[in-house]
């Protein structure tokens, strides 16, 4: 007779993938190859645009002056296949298809998520950034044994899935951490807002639903995402602390796709 | 270590493609996510302690690719998940019934019977997998047991460790 396990493997060993998936593969290096290509020049030209902004800022307080200080909200799509500044009352995609967040309902039918945040502050006389958000907190992926955290409030495991990383990874949770300026980077530190044990009133019946409507969507990403703000303290080399505060919410298109988004409140 | 893609698409994009249809239930988009891993797994520059790490952390990113597809892509063209099952070379009768009960159950169940039943993984290491406790990971496989069992009667066995 045979086990369960036997008959689990005899009954899902038909799935394949398509003869034709080697193919796209080995297209996959070569697309891949232009793509960095592309990601240098844009990011050159967005270096460009950066240093001109922030010169454009500081000429027109004198070049030289000593409090002359700005920023500028760069947001990257987690791919890091665009990058766009963020400005006071704009608001901008993040994580675009799939990738970069992980949503859904636990064994309890509460709601949780884990979503990258692909922020960074480009300027002069920044030292370094202080995040906070209202509800939940930070999962911090970094190579296991090299923390970029100067310090934080470390908090307990939020069960929300793992945005980043993998088994020679470390991860970490947050309710609010200091990064240095330089450390920036999402090669070596990614940034998610993760929660659990959203209280949601379909029951989590949202996830198997066939059909559901934009407005069903709608509500239910409200529902997850309930008001959530992240705090980011600016702070300058002379002492002084700019904040920025940005709330998350989500944009569902006609065809029904939802993409997060970041609106920048001051 | 680094294991070179060809290796790895030879391999495993079958164990990957199985894990995300079981998810997501449509073969287009679990063939899209399986893309998405291996390129994913190109651009990583993470440094692998083992081939058995680098299976799981590509199980990881397809099943948490997966969870997030069944959320983005309801409209798109597609076969039904039905008429993808008349598709599919089913050597016995109970085969198919085993897999149209399977895939009938809710999503967070099919995720922890696929790596327990499929994949050989014990509790931990899907606990590890999918990043949650072990004891959710207990319950969930727990429910789906006995959801399977309700569904299947004399075609499941009690269930064995």
């Amino acid at each position: 007779m045979k086990t369960n396990r036997e008959k689990y493997k005899d009954a899902f060993k038909v799935l394949h993938t398509s003869k034709h998936f080697h193919v796209e593969v080995e297209s996959m290096k070569e697309s891949r190859k232009t793509a960095f290509g592309f990601m240098a020049k844009r990011t050159l030209i967005a270096t460009c645009i950066v240093m001109l902004s922030v010169f454009g800022v500081t000429a027109g307080n004198g070049f030289f002056a000593k409090d002359a200080q700005s920023f500028v909200l760069v947001v990257n799509a987690a791919d890091d296949s665009t990058k766009d500044e963020l400005h006071i009352g704009e608001k901008l995609a993040i994580n675009p298809g799939i990738g970069g967040h992980s949503i859904g309902t636990d064994e309890y039918d509460s709601g949780y998520y884990c979503i990258n945040i692909p922020i960074k502050f480009e300027g002069e006389h920044i030292k370094n950034i202080d995040y906070s958000v209202n509800k939940g907190g930070f999962q911090i992926v970094e190579k296991k044994g090299k923390s970029n955290i100067a310090e934080g409030n470390e908090i307990d495991v939020i069960n929300a899935g793992q945005n980043g990383g993998g088994p020679g990874s470390e991860v970490k949770y947050y309710s609010n951490f200091t990064l240095d300026y330089n450390l920036q980077s999402s090669e070596t530190i990614w940034i998610n807002i993760a929660r659990e044990g959203i209280p949601l009133s379909d029951g989590g019946d949202f996830i198997s639903a066939e059909d559901p409507t934009i407005q069903d969507l709608e509500k239910h990403y409200q529902e997850l995402l309930d008001g959530v703000v992240i705090t980011c303290g600016v702070n300058f080399d002379d002492g002084t602390t700019e904040t920025v505060d940005m709330k998350m919410g989500c944009a569902i298109d006609d065809n029904k796709n939802h993409k997060f988004t970041l609106e920048r409140v001051n | 270590m680094r294991v070179p893609i060809e290796l790895l698409v030879k391999k495993y994009k079958d164990n990957l493609f199985s894990a995300a249809f079981s998810i997501c239930k449509n073969a287009q988009d679990a063939e899209d996510i399986v893309q998405e891993t291996y390129l994913k797994y190109l651009k990583s520059k993470q440094d692998f302690e083992s081939e058995q790490h680098i299976k799981a952390w590509l199980l990881r990113v397809t099943i948490n690719q997966a969870k997030n597809i069944v959320l983005s892509f309801w409209k798109r063209n597609r076969i039904t998940f039905q008429e993808y099952m008349q598709e599919l070379p089913f050597e016995t009768q109970e085969d198919s019934q085993v897999f149209d009960t399977v895939m009938s159950l809710p999503r967070k169940y099919r995720v922890v019977l696929h790596l327990f039943y499929f994949e050989d993984y014990s509790i931990s290491e899907i606990s590890e997998i999918l990043q949650v406790k072990e004891n959710t990971v207990k319950s969930q496989l727990a429910r789906g047991r006995k959801l399977l069992k309700e569904k299947l009667k004399e075609a499941w066995n009690e269930d064995e460790s």
